[in-house]
């Protein structure tokens, strides 16, 4: 035991003297996690989305003038840019990719309406925009479900309206009228007992509701950050686990490893005392990770104690899957340049680099395969406040199990 | 009969179809230095392996102080190696290096650091003993690599070119701290192929080549294989093929060896060498120079294997 712990603290001696490599490995997440969640996070409050709408109003009547309204009300001021055009001059600029859409409103659109024919409104997207054109596009189409209905409600009034918007003002009846206002109120008392009150609303006035955007934004961000630094984490410490196990191949190509197994030392004896130098060392560097997410990123990563016993539980596994790993591996660039890619491999396929929701169904069944995956699920729990005990255990066991597979064939091949 | 420290008994290696070492066996006596003596690809370096446990599969047996080397692992205590890599640790200092590999012998820590400051004054790095190794000379390192095979005092010593790639005055200062080794009772195994290493600082000596021990004894004793006889090296241009031919009629001596353009021979005395060079000149072959020297293991290796140590 003497002689381990000697092993052992030889190891850290070694990467506190030259730290540089362990610094590395344990300030990249930190810098990916802020890179990648500035890219990912709500992007500026006050930046407007501005999508541009021509359109040809070939009706150049009431219904034309009340649809273009609607998108410049006050609510959609801001993001919708209407523009009238020729429908020539129109379809050249959506040509060019210089507008969103280009809406084209028929002739008699108006009339249609107020006589309850059919109409349709031609919305042209840019071929060149993905979203901005759809968003035009459904907008008008609600807008157009909702034409429609106030139309089928309110058919016989607009019906009798039509001749009124024909007249000069001054041939009027307003009588005619009055009457029509009549038979309209209480269409319009029985439609607002169906939609108002609406039945879902919006809590608090503007500033509490500025401040909820706000704290929303602060958590949105930091809850990307604490999606993105386990992914991080466990990858390099995936590189770190490596490291110290690749050193098992580096030693005997040095000639330390010969002197060490002429000495008193049981080969055994090294390879577990390297295990637990990797295993130990990957808890303090994810212990620091842990730190710096809190500190940095304002991450509350939950209970600390479960969090230590996952993490240690997930570090047994990559422990010994790199003790297997070197088992089979003549040298240490041989270890190197298959390491490499089995770790991206797993970062890749166990959510390290793209949330695994986002990933192929076929890959998505591989990622529970990965020690990337269940860190990441295990973190998460513990952030909600719970703890994956099974695939805590599963982990371990796995650990167990790989380094002690493991232990007799790299016995063997030092021993040799 | 010598009680011996260790010993080899029909020791035989091969890797693959080459034959390292070939019914090798060796007795070593306490307190002894024993230079093993032999060109590159002789076997010193399996040899040295094999006692230090790292090569395996070979037939043969090999015994420290009457007990099987490799049923006991505790043995290991008593045995010290000085690699030819330099193995140690260069992100660490010189003293925490002696301290780690100390330890692993089990040597209690305030003995332990009581031998580690006395093997620094002995190989002069006391006052650099905290400095990072990584920023030592080549010298500097071999002789940390000396003190690390001896922290634990052990009885037996395996060197294996220790003085490699250094220069003299490193050499000298490296080939006294063995010597010191050997008078406190460390028996020393050392492999080399420097010929002047070997007649300084061994008391006994193996001839090694390709994988067998050719000879092995006292220098005087290795010397006497040669005989009390001059030995004389000829240079000129002249194919190895012609001298045999060119030197039949004449009293020669013998043949030690024979290269293109290099020609060693042993005479029972000098007044032969005028004959010689008569029939060398008038077989047509030009000789350039011609040296006389007492016979030494140069000329005891040539005898063996007919070839210089050099090849």
């Amino acid at each position: 035991m003497n002689r381990i712990r000697l092993l052992v603290s030889r190891d850290f001696r070694r990467r506190l003297r030259s730290p540089a490599g362990l610094l590395i490995l344990m300030v990249i997440p930190i810098l990916m996690t802020a890179l990648f969640g500035v890219i990912f996070a709500p992007g500026d409050k006050d930046a407007k989305l501005t999508i541009r709408i021509l359109v040809v109003d070939l009706d150049r009547n009431f219904g034309a003038r009340m649809l273009n309204q609607v998108f410049q009300q006050e609510r959609f001021a801001d993001m919708f840019r209407m523009e009238s055009v020729t429908e020539e001059a129109g379809r050249r600029e959506i040509a060019r990719g210089k507008a969103s859409a280009l809406l084209i409103i028929p002739r008699n659109f108006t009339a249609d309406l107020f006589l309850s024919r059919p109409t349709r409104i031609e919305v042209i997207k840019n071929p060149a925009q993905t979203f901005l054109p759809r968003i035009v596009e459904e907008f008008t189409r609600t807008m157009a479900v909702f034409l429609s209905a106030a139309q089928a409600v309110f058919a016989p009034e607009l019906a009798a309206l039509k001749p009124l918007w024909d007249q000069s003002f001054e041939d009027i009846d307003t009588a005619k009228i009055a009457g029509l206002f009549d038979s309209v109120r209480p269409k319009v008392n029985r439609l607002r007992r169906v939609i108002d009150p609406p039945l879902v609303g919006l809590a608090g006035g503007d500033k509490e509701r500025e401040a909820d955007e706000k704290n929303e934004s602060v958590m949105n961000i930091t809850a990307i950050f604490a999606a993105i630094l386990p992914g991080m984490a466990i990858m390099f410490m995936m590189f770190i686990v490596e490291t110290f196990m690749r050193e098992i191949m580096a030693e005997k190509e040095d000639g330390t490893l010969r002197r060490l197994l002429f000495s008193p030392i049981p080969p055994v004896q090294y390879v577990t005392a390297k295990i637990i130098s990797a295993w130990t060392m990957g808890l303090i560097i994810m212990g620091l990770l842990v730190a710096m997410g809190k500190l940095v990123f304002g991450i509350q990563w939950g209970n600390l104690f479960h969090l230590a016993v996952y993490s240690g539980a997930v570090l047994a596994t990559l422990c010994g899957l790199f003790a297997l790993l070197n088992a089979f591996l003549r040298n240490r660039n041989q270890a190197g340049a298959v390491a490499a890619p089995v770790i991206l491999m797993f970062s890749a396929f166990g959510g390290s680099m793209i949330p695994v929701s986002q990933l192929p169904g076929g890959i998505q069944a591989l990622s529970r395969f990965t020690p990337n995956f269940w860190f990441i699920q295990g973190t998460a729990a513990i952030r909600d406040g719970g703890f994956l005990l099974t695939p805590a255990l599963i982990l371990s066991g796995i650990g167990v199990l790989l380094t002690l597979i493991s232990l007799p064939i790299l016995v063997r091949r030092l021993s040799r | 009969m010598t009680e011996t420290i260790l010993t080899i008994n029909s020791l035989t290696k091969k890797f693959g179809d080459i034959q390292a070492l070939d019914n090798l066996s060796l007795d070593l006596l306490p307190g002894e230095i024993f230079g093993l003596l032999g060109p590159n690809g002789a076997g010193k370096t399996t040899l040295i392996s094999i006692i230090s446990g790292t090569v395996k599969d070979f037939t043969g047996s090999i015994r420290f102080q009457d007990k099987n080397l490799f049923h006991d692992r505790r043995l290991r205590r008593h045995l010290g190696i000085v690699p030819q890599e330099m193995a140690f640790y260069e992100e660490l200092g010189a003293r925490e290096n002696l301290l780690f590999w100390g330890g692993l012998y089990g040597l209690e820590t305030r003995e332990l650091r009581r031998r580690a400051d006395e093997l620094l004054e002995i190989v002069e790095l006391a006052d650099r003993s905290r400095e990072p190794i990584k920023n030592f000379s080549g010298g500097m390192k071999r002789r940390l690599n000396l003190a690390i095979g001896m922290i634990h005092q052990p009885l037996l010593l395996l060197l294996d070119e220790p003085t490699v790639g250094i220069d003299v005055q490193a050499k000298v200062k490296i080939l006294d701290i063995i010597g010191k080794a050997a008078e406190n009772g460390t028996t020393v195994v050392f492999t080399t192929h420097q010929l002047a290493e070997v007649e300084a600082l061994c008391h006994r000596v193996a001839i090694m080549d390709h994988g067998r021990i050719l000879a092995q004894g006292t220098l005087e004793e290795l010397v006497h294989i040669v005989g009390e006889r001059e030995v004389i090296n000829i240079s000129g241009e002249f194919a190895a093929a012609d001298i045999a031919g060119s030197l039949k009629d004449v009293p020669a001596g013998d043949i030690l060896a024979v290269e293109d353009d290099q020609l060693t021979l042993a005479l029972d005395g000098t007044s032969e060498i005028p004959g010689i060079l008569e029939a060398l000149f008038t077989a047509g072959i030009m000789v350039t120079d011609l040296k006389i020297q007492s016979p030494n293991l140069e000329t005891v290796f040539l005898k063996l294997t007919g070839r210089s140590l050099r090849d």
